[in-house]
């Protein structure tokens, strides 16, 4: 198989980092996923816009007090996908 | 930490092959291990509940006729109020919940209720109830003790195994006191030793 082949939406450094994140956790917080991440409020925003428009991520906005709270969970679609990007990219070292 | 890729991440696919990406998975899925929520305050709270209504009990039967000494126990009603709104709390001001939080939780959860079932069977049982609570304390204070790598915790556990067995074969009035040792051993100095490590 191809490099091109590896599920594009997970083969970003973001993207990927906040769903091996994701995959460890129960749930996490924006704050968190920025932290661990180390990128910024404005990048991370939009790539977790793409993860949950494809469906791998769900995101819960709710209030803490008066400031707005960000939770982000995987989804049993995120997980799998995960999956076979972990079999994709263990397939192409092994070759 | 993932020193050989991107300090920031903001990049996007150009530099990534698939080793980066395995290094990459590891060192996120290492970033978020270790996170299990603080649990010494849960320990320190049942702990002393729990030791005084022992000897508020064992103090009721033996120096006064109190028609109904065990009303002491009475008072885990409200710390259990007390636990409910401290666990609230905490949830609103955790940044993220681990497997292992979610697993924590349930454990304790599914105690609880044992113990309400057991005083609800109590008459059934030959209000063996202080013997049996005592038992079955020994398996959760015991899992905490594994899951935060906290050896006073799992040593808790075995002083629950061996004293809640003990329990069986006391009179009732010792049945009390011992608990309350029992408690102290396995709840109170674990939960201290925990709530330094803690800090």
């Amino acid at each position: 198989m191809a490099l091109k082949d590896l599920d594009p939406l997970l083969h970003s450094q973001l993207r990927l980092g906040v769903m091996s994140l994701l995959m460890s956790v129960e749930s996490a917080e924006f704050t968190f996923l920025k932290e661990k991440t180390n990128s910024t409020a404005g990048n991370l925003s939009v790539q977790l816009d793409k993860l949950s428009e494809a469906g791998y991520i769900t995101i819960e906005k709710t209030f803490k007090g008066k400031k707005p709270l960000t939770t982000c969970k995987i989804t049993k679609h995120g997980l799998k996908a995960f999956e076979e990007y972990v079999n994709a990219l263990k397939q192409y070292i092994g070759k | 930490m993932f020193v050989s890729l991107n300090p920031d991440m903001e990049k996007q696919n150009d530099t990534l092959n698939p080793h980066q990406s395995l290094d990459l998975i590891a060192s996120m899925i290492q970033q978020a291990k270790g996170n299990v929520q603080k649990s010494s305050f849960y320990f320190l709270l049942w702990g002393w509940t729990i030791v005084i209504a022992n000897l508020g009990v064992y103090i009721l039967i033996k120096f006064t006729d109190v028609k109904n000494p065990f009303i002491m126990f009475a008072i885990t009603i409200p710390m259990a109020v007390v636990a409910v709104i401290y666990n609230n709390r905490q949830n609103k001001t955790e940044v993220v919940s681990t497997h292992l939080d979610k697993i924590h939780k349930w454990l304790w959860a599914g105690f609880g209720l044992n113990c309400a079932l057991i005083v609800f069977v109590g008459k059934f049982i030959g209000w063996m109830v202080n013997p049996m609570i005592v038992l079955m304390c020994a398996l959760p204070t015991f899992i905490t003790g594994v899951m935060l790598k906290f050896r006073p915790l799992m040593l808790g556990g075995l002083v629950f195994w061996i004293a809640g067995t003990v329990l069986f074969f006391l009179r009732v009035e010792e049945q009390f006191l011992v608990a309350a040792l029992a408690i102290s051993l396995g709840y109170l100095v674990p939960g201290y030793m925990l709530r330094k490590s803690e800090k």
